[in-house]
């Protein structure tokens, strides 16, 4: 069984999908139910699925390519401890909740990029009044 | 408390002459316009605003000492050190500030014949002067700021073209085969270390792709974290390197993107023709227009924020979108929503 499991909506028949919630309907209120609910939600919603075990381990490639950047970069991000890894003989592992957590902090950090680069015109303004004290 | 040299000596009204003496004489409304509205700062660069008298100031007494020639000096101000100048009808009167070194067109009007009128600018100077009024000459406290921040904005223009020159010198560097190179950015006015940043390209290749990834690691100095300069230093670098702005990534100090193969060489080059002609490169916003989900959109179009799109690039919505190619990747994710 591979670490990760990927499903892609469009594969799943609009036939599938009402068997789904047929059964998830047919569950008390509990976290399978949840679970199922949250996974027929997403897929109509065409998102694809990616299966990970919490305690499951990613190589380099495969963290990568699930963060979908450069392995340039991820590796930089890990030499950096910008994503905790651990080794495992020569190689190094991440740990799906690790990578949770960094996707986390990664989404805030790339939105205030995102705002700098739209008001950098005001920020510019704004460096030219700090400056004008020092004159 | 002023230093000689910091700002540029070039003659400059002042808000009062442009106010109160230049009435008249203006090759359109805008300046006027705008002064009425009290946007001073739209002014800016007060010598160049187009009035005739104001472009001889500029030009008799300018920026660079060694064109600085014979001035006829204003006999009824003489305990002030005012000269004058002249553009056809108009005459005005330039002071020294002795201390910034900077010279102000103080006062304007217009000569007429012989100075026969009571309202020609000599008569109506002497009076003042005689009534011992000339105080209201000098340059104000809004004068002077309006200076400093003239001189901040080309302080800091300056310096984002250095910033521009090294990027281009060490984009030449890493070209084509890749590598690792650090400069060191200082503060535009004191001497102080502000910044260190690393920046890195490696060929990477995969499943049918070959790309000239980059690297930025910034480490800035205690005192600077955070600041505008700092954030202003950093949107400039990242654009030199790669203009399209929501294709950088970032994790900390750590950023990073990716592009096609040989950019970092072309790049160089053209960092280098900018420079060269004084021009900053200019950030691109958005190369493709992206669906984000509808409730996030009209705030933070007027708000400004970032907003998720469902390819997870982070755009702020503000321009016009509906000249741009659709994101493909938005498309595919809109594609399987329901209506």
């Amino acid at each position: 069984m591979s670490v990760l499991r990927e499903v892609e909506a469009a594969r799943i028949s609009d036939e599938q999908l009402v068997a789904l919630e047929s059964f998830t309907a047919s569950l008390g209120p509990s976290e399978l139910r949840d679970l199922l609910i949250a996974l027929s939600t997403s897929v109509k919603n065409g998102s694809d699925i990616t299966l990970l075990e919490s305690d499951a381990e990613l190589t380099p490639a495969q963290a990568a390519a699930q963060l979908k950047m450069s392995r340039t970069y991820l590796y930089k991000l890990l030499d950096r401890g910008e994503i905790v890894s651990h080794n495992v003989g020569r190689d190094r592992r991440i740990r799906v909740s690790d990578l949770l957590r960094f996707e986390a902090s990664r989404q805030r950090d790339r939105r205030e990029l995102a705002e700098r680069f739209a008001h950098a015109e005001n920020t510019r303004r704004d460096a030219a009044e700090e400056l004008l004290e020092d004159l | 408390m002023q230093n000689r040299d910091v700002h540029d000596r070039r003659a400059r009204p002042t808000l009062r002459v442009l106010n109160d003496d230049l009435t008249t004489g203006w090759d359109d409304a805008s300046a006027r316009r705008a002064l009425a509205d009290g946007r001073l700062e739209t002014l800016c660069p007060v010598a160049e605003l187009r009035h005739p008298l104001i472009a001889k100031s500029r030009e008799w007494f300018g920026s660079d000492p060694a064109g600085d020639s014979y001035h006829q000096p204003i006999a009824c101000a003489a305990n002030l050190g005012l000269f004058e100048v002249r553009a056809g009808q108009w005459r005005g009167a330039i002071w020294t500030d002795q201390d910034s070194g900077v010279r102000w067109l103080v006062a304007a009007g217009l000569a007429k014949g012989n100075h026969a009128d009571t309202d020609d600018f000599y008569v109506q100077l002497a009076r003042i002067f005689e009534a011992e009024r000339q105080a209201m000459f000098l340059p104000t406290a809004e004068d002077q700021r309006l200076l400093k921040l003239e001189t901040a904005n080309a302080l800091i223009h300056a310096w984002e073209l250095s910033l521009q020159q090294n990027v281009a010198d060490l984009l030449a560097e890493i070209a084509s085969a890749g590598g690792r190179r650090r400069m060191t950015v200082e503060h535009p006015i004191h001497a102080q270390l502000l910044a260190t940043v690393d920046i890195e390209m490696a060929v990477e290749s995969g499943d049918g792709y070959a790309a000239e990834v980059f690297v930025v690691e910034v480490d800035v100095e205690r005192p600077f974290r955070g600041r505008n300069l700092t954030w202003t230093m950093m949107t400039r670098i990242l654009t030199c390197i790669y203009p399209p702005a929501q294709d950088w990534d970032r994790s900390g100090a750590t950023m990073s993107a990716m592009a096609e193969m040989g950019h970092a060489a072309r790049q160089a080059q053209n960092l280098g023709q900018l420079t060269a002609r004084g021009e900053l490169s200019r950030s691109v916003p958005g190369t493709v227009s992206h669906w984000a989900h509808r409730k996030n959109l009209a705030q933070s179009t007027v708000d400004g924020h970032a907003v998720r799109a469902m390819c997870g690039v982070y755009f702020v919505p503000f321009q016009d979108h509906e000249a741009l190619p659709v994101c493909p990747e938005c498309a595919e994710v809109r594609e399987l929503m329901p209506e």
